[in-house]
């Protein structure tokens, strides 16, 4: 399943094919550019190094597909197959969004349901920490992608899932450019 | 360092086998096509294998043991499939204590196979304890679990008088009957360990619930879909089960009352997932540092939120460093860098083939600075020293090592998100 290890070691190599692939699109970018570059192949090594097991993996690539500019390194990256799929999905967002609404209305309600609540009784303590947790996990769910819909249990193994992701993303970036730091020192002296 | 080393070179003999299925088809037609096919395929499979290794080296000895343990467990439960089977990873699920306990599929799958909820106690036990006879030897050594509350009071008596009278061998199907007649399985899928295990003779003595001193929720897994079948199904199934149940595999969910509390299927049903949410916090907990002390779930969430933004904030700070160490992103550093990693664990590199490369910003900063970037990006400051000093050695002498080793001595992990990795050019090149 979600070894470890080994989806490092996937991340790790899909980081370096993606950024020589990156670099070979453009040879002259603005900074901006090339920062979005290297986010844009960090985020597609790691989602794909994860695979299609995890909705957050899909939803980020999505994310990226959704605007136009990355079109053409992602068609690079994933190839043709995948940047179709990562379309999809990315138009399928609209779905998800229509969702947001219903949700939000929701909440809305709910709130002036509890308000009234609130009014009529003295906030308890349990409502109180209730609400807390409420507002913490729509905050989670705006970080995380692709939770927009989860509840409960399945959104904080999403949760877990990215965290871990991210720690390993965190960490071969830091390695990467500490190695060309490094590289570069050493090149001057 | 023995360890970071050994680790290294068993995750390198790992790797050597691995990339040529690390890698999808899908991105190998793609840089066949990009690049010259064969030889710069087999160059960055290497470099990527000898890179990957030692990043996987450094890591592995950089996260603690626990955080490692956890996060494997958390990496298998969180993408373990709801219709597989989960007994397979089980074991590498077990809590430490719990290690001896060998997990016995056959007998899960047979308790969990005669399991029915509501008026089914009586063929239920019988089922169960049928099936428990085979895995009761090795499964259930000395341990048994008691029987529940909620058996006793919503299942007829019957079932008491079956499970009194079965006697010892079946205690612990009966104990596993009862945990399946309460639990609904169908909406729990995760996998549990048995918290607490009762000794075998306790629970002929006690059919009766409760010692309030052994309350125990003890939960197997539960997953198929055939279960909620058999769960709601009638007495019938219990033979039925036990014949087939060797057959199959099936995971259930026992949930066990706890004294006092309710026994309503509803409440059960709701304690058991608040049980599941509370063990990923659990795990939750393990990942994110600095939250072991913290109880409750709002602070919890709260931790957890601070931690994902620091990280996805530190992730796009570095990839805009990424973007400025190299103003053309397809040097072939990596290479390079994968022969000095090669030699690292053994021979210092004395030349090393520099491709022609260009000048990059960073070198105007003051090289303590740099180091400090560097070093404080690296989990395991030990192995970067060595790295730098496998690359620094032949030009610097004397000054580096020490300006690395007073820096790296003072750096501490970062922490969540308020030390930054930027590499601020820092007067005394010590501080972070």
């Amino acid at each position: 399943m979600h070894a470890p290890r080994r989806f490092k070691r996937d991340f790790m190599e899909r980081l370096l094919l993606s950024l020589q692939v990156a670099g070979l699109t453009s040879k002259s970018m603005g900074l901006r550019e090339r920062r979005d570059a290297v986010r844009v192949s960090s985020d597609v090594a790691m989602a794909s190094a994860r695979g299609r097991g995890a909705p957050w993996a899909r939803a980020l690539v999505a994310r990226h597909a959704a605007k136009r500019r990355n079109e053409a390194l992602l068609r690079r990256i994933m190839g043709g197959g995948g940047y179709e799929r990562a379309a999809a999905a990315a138009a399928g967002r609209k779905e998800v969004r229509s969702r947001k609404i219903v949700t939000r209305s929701h909440r809305l309600c709910s709130s002036r349901r509890k308000r009234r609540s609130l009014a009529m009784a003295a906030a308890s303590g349990a409502m109180v920490a209730r609400t807390m947790v409420k507002g913490r996990l729509r905050l989670l769910r705006r970080l995380v992608p692709g939770a927009d819909a989860l509840h409960g249990f399945s959104l904080l193994s999403e949760t877990l899932d990215y965290v871990v992701c991210l720690k390993t993303q965190a960490a071969a970036a830091r390695l990467q450019t500490c190695m060309r730091c490094v590289r570069g020192v050493n090149e001057k002296l | 360092m023995d360890m970071n080393e050994s680790s290294e070179k068993g995750m390198k003999s790992n790797a050597s086998s691995g990339p040529g299925n690390g890698i999808p088809v899908e991105w190998q037609s793609q840089f066949s096509g990009t690049f010259s096919c064969t030889p710069a395929a087999q160059q960055q499979h290497a470099m990527m294998e000898s890179f990957a290794a030692v990043s996987a080296g450094l890591w592995a000895s950089a996260t603690s043991q626990n955080m490692a343990l956890s996060s494997d467990v958390s990496a298998m439960s969180s993408a373990a499939q709801r219709s597989a089977g989960f007994l397979a990873p089980m074991p590498a699920f077990l809590p430490q204590g719990l290690s001896h306990f060998p997990v016995d599929s056959g007998f899960i799958e047979r308790a969990a196979r005669s399991t029915c909820f509501g008026g089914g106690g009586g063929m239920m036990g019988a089922g169960a304890y049928g099936a428990a006879d085979q895995s009761m030897g090795d499964a259930f050594g000395g341990a048994a679990e008691r029987l529940m509350d909620h058996h006793r009071n919503e299942c007829n008596d019957k079932a008491d008088l079956e499970i009194a009278g079965n006697g010892h061998d079946e205690v612990p199907s009966s104990e596993a009957a009862g945990g399946d007649c309460s639990s609904k399985g169908s909406d729990s899928k995760k996998r549990r360990r048995p918290n607490e295990v009762m000794g075998a003779d306790q629970v002929h003595c006690s059919n009766l619930p409760a010692d309030s001193a052994n309350e125990s929720v003890h939960s197997k897994d539960k997953g198929e879909e055939s279960s909620p079948a058999t769960t709601t199904g009638g007495k019938s199934k219990g033979k039925g089960a036990k014949d087939t149940s060797e057959s199959q595999k099936e995971d259930y969910i026992h949930v066990r009352a706890r004294r006092g509390q309710a026994t309503n299927s509803h409440s059960l049903a709701e304690r058991l997932r608040r049980e599941k949410i509370s063990e990923r916090m659990k795990l939750l907990q393990d990942l994110v540092p600095g939250c072991s002390k913290v109880t409750g779930k709002a602070v919890m969430l709260d931790e957890i939120i601070n931690y994902v933004q620091s990280l996805q904030r530190q992730v796009e700070f570095l990839s805009m460093k990424l973007a400025t160490v190299n103003p053309r992103l397809d040097l072939n550093i990596e290479g390079l860098l994968s022969k000095d990693l090669l030699r690292f664990p053994g021979v210092h590199s004395s030349s090393i083939g520099f491709s022609p490369e260009m000048m990059h910003p960073q070198l105007q900063l003051s090289q303590p600075g740099l180091i400090q970037g560097g070093a404080a990006g690296m989990a395991n400051p030990d192995v970067f020293r060595r790295i730098i000093q496998a690359q620094l050695g032949a030009k610097e002498g004397s000054q580096m090592p020490h300006a690395l080793n007073g820096y790296v001595s003072q750096m501490a992990y970062p922490s969540l998100g308020s030390q930054d990795l930027s590499i601020r050019p820092s007067q005394d090149g010590f501080q972070m």
